[in-house]
């Protein structure tokens, strides 16, 4: 089920009001309801799958309460989460590396002079199963460090393991966060749920309006790339860049508006990336719970940036490079990963990751002309890697590369419907104009005509309605779905 | 607090959602789209009424319009050809619908589908079935089944406002025919204004990733069951289809050729012998050109004439 389908729709109104109608039977008949709706959320995509979700929460479950029970002996505690480790990464390995470890060893092995023809299997990729895998093991790891008890309630754990708002695609929540939520009371707020559509609102913009059409373009260049001009090659990536974006974005703030409908707090996911001066800002703001996860389970536990020179440069790569192959068993996803690690490792050399904290121009209208080179060279940067990670394969994005620089990069892009490309970029200004005017709050329209007059703010909504429905692009699926 | 709140945000949807009812159901299309190649509807309608028998009548979408050559179908053969092919996403299940109502006695009726009205829920239609049954044909709107409604009520928004846009209403008419326009169909509901332009670019299609949809086939069956109670006879034939998209979908194309033969359908051709080479496509994966067409065409004539002669169908 879609966030931007007619399906959702229905769906969420129907369970928004059994929710709270249901307010006055208990939590646990809330939570029960979470896990239904959660269910059939899920199981309309393929409910074959419902099972995989099901053992992983057991399997964490009981695991947790292991962790509880023999916290004083170290050697069952690690036995169980290593348990809990094999699993949850089994699971994911099996369906999503399986074949690409495969052929790999194929080639490896052809490479050798050796011919060995494992087949590969068809499997299907879960939906979402990058990101519940995750956040239950989260889960695991906060209990066995101590850093969150472990639940005894079934119901309120399989919740949280399932809610979804953010099961399919984010943001991996932290248990230490979420959990909790799941055994609190809730109040219907008023301001949080108006807050909670109006986040909606923007993330259906900026799938539907930005990215969607975005998409028609980037889809149409990069698939037929060896027939593109320079310059063409040059607006596809541009086009993908607020693809992904508006995408994954704009999922984020729906999963997040949806949360606080029924009176949850996700954390932030995107806080305006691309307004970032230097790569490590960048992934400071670009998926925030993936970028912390893999800080706080990863990068830490492997010392971080403690240690020498050697020590830092193996860590970050390594940080990028898992990063980068969560996203998908590709080498295009490995690469890009390398190719941001190489983008943060000055940085963090020289001492100055940490060097553009607060958003840019804070309290002002306007960047200094420093910041505002500083934010298109990291933007161009961003797209570059951004190349990879859209290519079918390395090959593919080396020809596009090549490609882009060719002495067709200063001619007059190559494609029909000029007019329609104009337009969209207007509606890109647009979009950059009010994610500017919104870069310090946790989505762009959060406080935008607030303070004013409701009819004019009805009014402006209903512009976004309008632009949703009239500027619509060609409905495509979450770009995340896929990992 | 929660009334208040489900009480202004039903009140801030159903302002827009009221307007835009009534603008969608009451307002007439609008000049600009009255143009457009959806509105070849009404002229086919008047063939599938009127032509009188012998009669071979097509069913698809736009592989039929912008691949059939119905002058040497009748040449041919000695039949009326009612081509009925207009847009892919009007959906196979209207098009069979939309056909039953009018299906006479000794009718050959040819059911052509793009292979992607197999998967997924392509055979239910989009925007294109909405403005059919909104604009052009009111009365079928009691054909549609819950998947369709679902498919089109999506988009029912964006149909409504269309008709606010001034831009609908003041416009001129170019002298030269566009290739989706009304005017650019003949008197058979081929689209020939094509023939002396240059092919265009256009992406070829990738490997369909949507799972097989079983109840079309069923639906087709049902079709085909309904049409000889009528006495008429139904055979399917293969879109003709661009090299390259063909590839990257062979898995997917045996597949439904695999199910047709299981559902005993009398079959013209194969996938294979109706793939066309890149040079003779238009501008999509199923447009074909002068050449294309005129090649499509003779394969379907031979087809046919073969199947015929095995049926024992008689014309007379």
């Amino acid at each position: 089920m879609l966030f931007n389908s007619l399906d959702f729709a229905i769906f969420l109104p129907i369970v928004f009001c059994l929710y709270w109608l249901l307010k006055n039977q208990g939590l646990r008949i809330q939570n029960f309801l979470i896990v239904g709706a959660s269910y059939i959320f899920y199981g309309t995509w393929d409910y074959r799958f419902l099972g995989l979700i099901i053992f992983s929460t057991l399997t964490d479950y009981v695991i947790g309460l292991g962790l509880e029970k023999y916290h004083n002996n170290k050697l069952k505690s690690k036995l169980l989460l290593f348990t809990s480790i094999l699993v949850n990464l089994g699971i994911l390995g099996f369906f999503k590396y399986y074949n690409f470890f495969l052929e790999n060893i194929n080639h490896i092995f052809y490479f050798l002079g050796q011919e060995i023809n494992i087949s590969s299997l068809n499997i299907v990729l879960p939906v979402g199963i990058s990101f519940y895998t995750f956040q239950t093991l989260s889960y695991s790891i906060d209990v066995y460090q101590r850093k969150i008890k472990p639940t005894k309630d079934f119901i309120a754990f399989a919740a949280f393991v399932s809610f979804f708002p953010q099961l399919v695609a984010g943001p991996i929540e932290r248990a230490v966060h979420l959990l909790p939520q799941f055994h609190q009371e809730r109040k219907f707020n008023y301001n949080e749920s108006a807050d909670g559509l109006r986040q909606m609102l923007w993330g259906l913009f900026k799938k539907i309006v930005i990215a969607d059409n975005c998409a028609v373009y980037a889809n149409n260049i990069f698939n037929n790339s060896s027939d593109h001009s320079g310059s063409t090659l040059l607006l596809g990536a541009f086009f993908f860049t607020f693809q992904i974006y508006g995408d994954f974005s704009g999922y984020s703030d729906i999963a997040i508006g949806v949360a606080r409908l029924f009176g949850f707090d996700l954390m932030q996911n995107f806080a305006f990336p691309y307004f970032s001066r230097d790569m490590a800002e960048f992934w400071r703001r670009w998926h925030i719970s993936l970028s912390t996860w893999f800080r706080d389970y990863l990068y830490i536990p492997l010392g971080g940036s403690r240690g020498g020179i050697g020590m830092k440069i193996r860590n970050t790569f390594i940080i990028f490079l898992v990063s980068g192959f969560w996203h998908g068993a590709n080498w295009t996803f490995i690469v890009w990963g390398a190719i941001n690690a190489i983008y943060f490792l000055p940085l963090l050399l020289l001492r100055k990751n940490r060097y553009n904290i607060k958003i840019v121009a804070q309290g002002k209208h306007f960047p200094s002309y420093q910041e505002a080179l500083s934010m298109a060279i990291k933007f161009s940067l961003t797209m570059f890697a951004w190349i990879f990670f859209r290519a079918e394969n390395l090959g593919h994005a080396l020809s596009y590369i090549q490609g882009i620089f060719h002495p067709s990069l200063l001619s007059i892009p190559d494609l029909p419907q000029r007019k329609n490309i104009v337009f969209l970029l207007l509606l890109i200004i647009y979009f950059v104009f009010i994610e500017w005017l919104g870069r310090e709050k946790k989505y762009a329209i959060e406080k935008l005509f607030i303070k004013h007059n409701p009819i004019l703010r009805w009014a402006y909504y209903y512009s976004i309605i309008y632009m949703i429905i009239v500027f619509a692009g060609q409905e495509q699926d979450f770009i995340y779905f896929q990992f | 607090m929660l009334k208040f709140f489900v009480l202004k945000v039903s009140v801030f949807l159903s302002i827009p959602l009221t307007l835009m009812i009534l603008v969608g159901v009451t307002f007439p299309p609008t000049p600009r789209s009255s143009t457009s190649l959806l509105f070849a509807k009404v002229d086919k309608d008047v063939l599938l009424k009127e032509s009188p028998s012998p009669r071979l009548i097509m069913i698809g979408g736009s592989n039929l319009s912008f691949g059939i050559n119905s002058q040497m179908l009748k040449d041919s053969l000695n039949l009326n050809p009612i081509n009925t092919g207009i847009h892919a996403s009007i959906g196979l299940q209207y098009m069979m619908d939309d056909v039953l109502d009018n299906i006479q006695p000794k009718d050959i009726i040819i059911i052509a589908p793009e292979y992607q009205q197999f998967y997924g829920d392509a055979a239910y239609g989009r925007n294109e079935l909405l403005r059919i049954v909104f604009d052009i044909d009111r009365e079928s709107i009691t054909t549609l089944n819950l998947q369709q409604w679902q498919k089109i009520i999506p988009y029912f928004s964006r149909f409504s406002i269309s008709k606010l846009k001034p831009s609908e209403y003041f416009f001129q008419q170019s002298k030269k025919i566009g290739v989706y326009e009304r005017r650019a169909f003949n008197q058979y509901g081929d689209v020939d204004i094509h023939w002396n332009h240059k092919p265009k670019k256009f992406p070829t299609h990738r490997k369909i990733s949507d799972e097989f949809n079983n109840q079309i086939v069923k639906e087709m069956v049902y079709f085909r069951n309904k049409a000889t109670n009528k006495g008429a006879i139904v055979y399917v034939t293969f879109p003709g289809y661009q090299d390259t998209s063909f590839e990257n979908n062979k898995e997917e194309i045996t597949k439904i050729e695999k199910e047709l033969i299981k559902n005993n359908f009398i079959l013209l051709g194969s996938p294979e012998r109706y793939k066309m080479p890149n040079s003779m496509m238009y501008d999509t994966p199923y447009h074909l050109t002068k050449e294309g067409t005129t090649l499509r065409t003779q394969k379907l004539i031979e087809d046919l004439r073969n199947a015929l002669t095995q049926s024992n169908f008689s014309l007379k």
